[in-house]
């Protein structure tokens, strides 16, 4: 497992580096980015935990780091849908540094009311009076942003749309990253019943209706739930990724149903306030949750048994991956449609070297 | 005989909210298998002991400023903020009485700065507090960088040793306001400036002074919520208040305050809030949906208010003289 966080660590720097270069730079990237590729191979051949989801995978990624640096001088706008989420601080973060690798001029925005897709739009609409040369979007919803889109459309301003597709007719976009949402949600119920056996009930703990990241990951989940017919999901409630509604609902739920095995949280914000029900209804570690994303917390909560597992979307990844896609449209080369980031396994077995991340 | 007829139509009338809350209670019970029974109480303990306190003090948060004829918007802001810096003090210093001090102050600065636009700039009660709202918002998330605060477990121990101790606080705050608002001068002065406040000042009451003080109040009820909130939670996020304006106001008017001052009393959030959380909690026992909950709510939202017009009305009728 450690050689599968190297060859990630080894990924992510090939990436960057790449990304930040001259010709001699890149000649080190391709160096380092052998390097990642062969402790991957290694490390897969062992133990192939971490998931390559998707139709464009890994080398795809390799590919675009491998260019040259097109984003230095560039003025690049990236919209998150929030600026206080774990996911979207951790991705407005890795931004930063990636723009400062590249030599790239960094404005982020975000809404102030998390998910707002109006105050996306507004936001979108005032940047076009002194418009980027790229545009990095994640909507907060997919097919709402589609006004905004065509406006960035019609000044011919290239767009790299990661983490939710956005849907909306005639609303178009150079690229789409993400991970699979609908395979995060299938593979981390499937690893979940793997592990804790082929019979039980579960309830599962959604989103944002309306939200397709959340859509997509719940479908996922549902289809991984329904092949195994051992398990039956009791319930299905909303808790709008807030943690404080995840812990009233799940309270309410321990309330209901005496025989839960396993809650499935749709974000790590759900599974905290989750775990923070079971905790104090004294079912810590009794019930399992099983959760999405990663950040220190989550690492704590895996290590002290309140979270049994989480796969990670990787926030960092999936960004890197954004400014990797946008190197190269901005060096007019031909981009595929869609790049799917991996996702990383986090259980007791591995939480301890994954959590230096956030050291 | 009639007066009696009467006595019992009115009593129907004031007491309409709580049958609604029984009756409520009463189809959850016979409806589902864990919302309540005699050897199964564990869901009406978490009810009344974990998420009632918090939706009273949010319904209480709003119904003191309702009093004076005003509205309060930034309730949710001002628990983001106030239950934010007091999770700052407590990871800086370790000091829980120096948290809670400073959470309280921030909670009350915000209510003072609502007051003193409403009351002393005369903006409209909606403009000065949708703009703290704002302006709170933007606070905490410049102070949190967008992160979050957790580990202060002996702040918590606090609040958390004795199961009972939110509803505890809950209570002791809503008692000590209702005997403010009803039982002293005090609050026949918020009544007074709250039903027609150019008559209070004529009558030599430092009209400006009350309702700012009201807002105060109501600023440092949303900072108690706040902090009992990071207690119960484990983490101080600074988007922890950003639904709890709209259910404050629920929760308001559920229990039957209303919009024109002076009306509103104290026991409205109490009832608002009971019967907000026995809605919540007795809608997933029942099986409604996660998706139609939403839905589910706010059509009990607007029975509510309907049903507090036509109240109106018809205790306007009992009134009338024949």
């Amino acid at each position: 497992m450690k050689k599968r966080i190297l060859a990630a660590m080894l990924t992510a720097v090939a990436v960057s580096m790449a990304a930040c270069g001259s010709s001699d730079s890149g000649s080190t990237s391709t160096t380092t980015a052998a390097l990642a590729t062969e402790a991957a191979a290694e490390a897969d051949a062992e133990e192939p935990e971490a998931v390559e989801a998707g139709e464009t995978t890994a080398a795809s990624v390799e590919d675009a780091s491998s260019a040259e640096n097109y984003l230095e001088g560039k003025r690049i706008t990236l919209l998150l849908k929030s600026y206080t989420h774990m996911f979207w601080v951790e991705s407005a973060n890795e931004a930063t540094m990636l723009a400062e690798q590249y030599g790239c001029d960094l404005e982020i925005l975000a809404p102030t009311v998390a998910n707002s897709n109006e105050e996306q739009i507004e936001l979108l609409e005032n940047s076009l009076v002194n418009p980027p040369d790229l545009y990095i979007i994640v909507p907060a919803d997919s097919s709402g942003i589609a006004p905004a889109i065509e406006e960035i459309n019609s000044e011919g301003i290239p767009i790299i749309n990661v983490n939710t597709q956005i849907t909306g007719e005639g609303a178009e976009y150079d690229s789409f990253v993400s991970c699979n949402q609908y395979d995060l949600g299938y593979t981390t119920v499937s690893a979940g019943i793997e592990k804790l056996g082929e019979e039980g009930n579960a309830v599962i703990i959604f989103g944002k209706p309306g939200a397709e990241t959340y859509v997509q990951r719940g479908q996922g989940a549902e289809a991984a739930f329904a092949e195994h017919e051992g398990w039956t999901v009791l319930d299905n409630q909303v808790a709008n990724g807030d943690r404080n509604e995840a812990m009233t609902v799940m309270s309410t739920l321990l309330t209901k149903y005496d025989n839960i095995d396993m809650v499935y949280a749709e974000d790590g914000e759900m599974a905290l306030g989750a775990a923070e029900a079971l905790k104090q209804a004294g079912k810590e570690g009794e019930i399992k949750i099983i959760a999405q994303n990663s950040s220190s917390e989550i690492c704590d909560a895996i290590k002290s048994g309140s979270i049994y597992m989480t796969y990670d979307d990787a926030a960092w990844a999936q960004t890197e991956l954004g400014f990797a896609v946008a190197n190269l449209v901005l060096g007019g080369q031909e981009v595929e449609d869609t790049y799917y980031s991996e996702i990383y396994l986090v259980d007791s077995d591995n939480v301890a070297e994954y959590a230096q991340r956030y050291e | 005989m009639k007066d009696k007829r009467l006595n019992l139509r009115t009593l129907l009338i004031d007491g309409s909210r709580i049958l609604v809350l029984l009756v409520m209670f009463l189809v959850f019970t016979v409806f589902t298998d864990n919302f309540f029974g005699l050897n199964n109480l564990t869901n009406v303990s978490n009810i009344l002991l974990q998420e009632a306190p918090f939706m009273m003090l949010l319904g209480l948060g709003m119904v003191v400023p309702m009093i004076v004829g005003g509205i309060d918007l930034s309730i949710g802001a001002n628990i983001s903020l106030s239950s934010f810096m007091c999770a700052m003090i407590l990871k800086s210093t370790g000091s829980s009485v120096g948290g809670i001090v400073v959470g309280l102050a921030m909670g009350a600065f915000i209510g003072l700065l609502n007051g003193l636009m409403i009351a002393k700039i005369g903006l409209p009660p909606f403009v000065a507090t949708y703009s703290m709202d704002w302006v709170a918002k933007g606070a905490v998330l410049v102070i949190s960088k967008g992160g979050q605060i957790t580990g202060y477990e002996t702040y918590r121990s606090i609040f958390n040793n004795w199961r009972g101790t939110y509803l505890l606080i809950s209570l002791v705050v809503l008692l000590v306001i209702w005997f403010a608002c009803s039982r002293t001068t005090y609050g026949r002065r918020v009544y007074s400036v709250g039903s027609n406040p150019v008559a209070a000042k004529l009558s030599g009451m430092r009209a400006d002074g009350i309702m700012v003080s009201a807002y105060v109040i109501g600023g440092l009820v949303a900072a108690v919520t706040g902090l009992m909130y990071i207690a119960k939670l484990g983490a101080a996020e600074p988007t922890l208040g950003n639904s709890f304006t709209m259910e404050a106001f629920a929760a308001a008017l559920i229990g039957g305050a209303s919009f024109t001052g002076a009306k509103s009393k104290i026991s409205n959030a109490l009832i608002g809030g009971l019967i907000m959380v026995v809605l919540n909690n007795g809608l997933i026992h029942i099986g409604v949906p996660g998706i139609w909950q939403d839905f589910a709510q706010g059509a009990v939202i607007i029975a509510a208010i309907v049903m507090e017009r036509g109240l109106e009305k018809a205790r306007v009728r009992e009134e009338r003289p024949a």
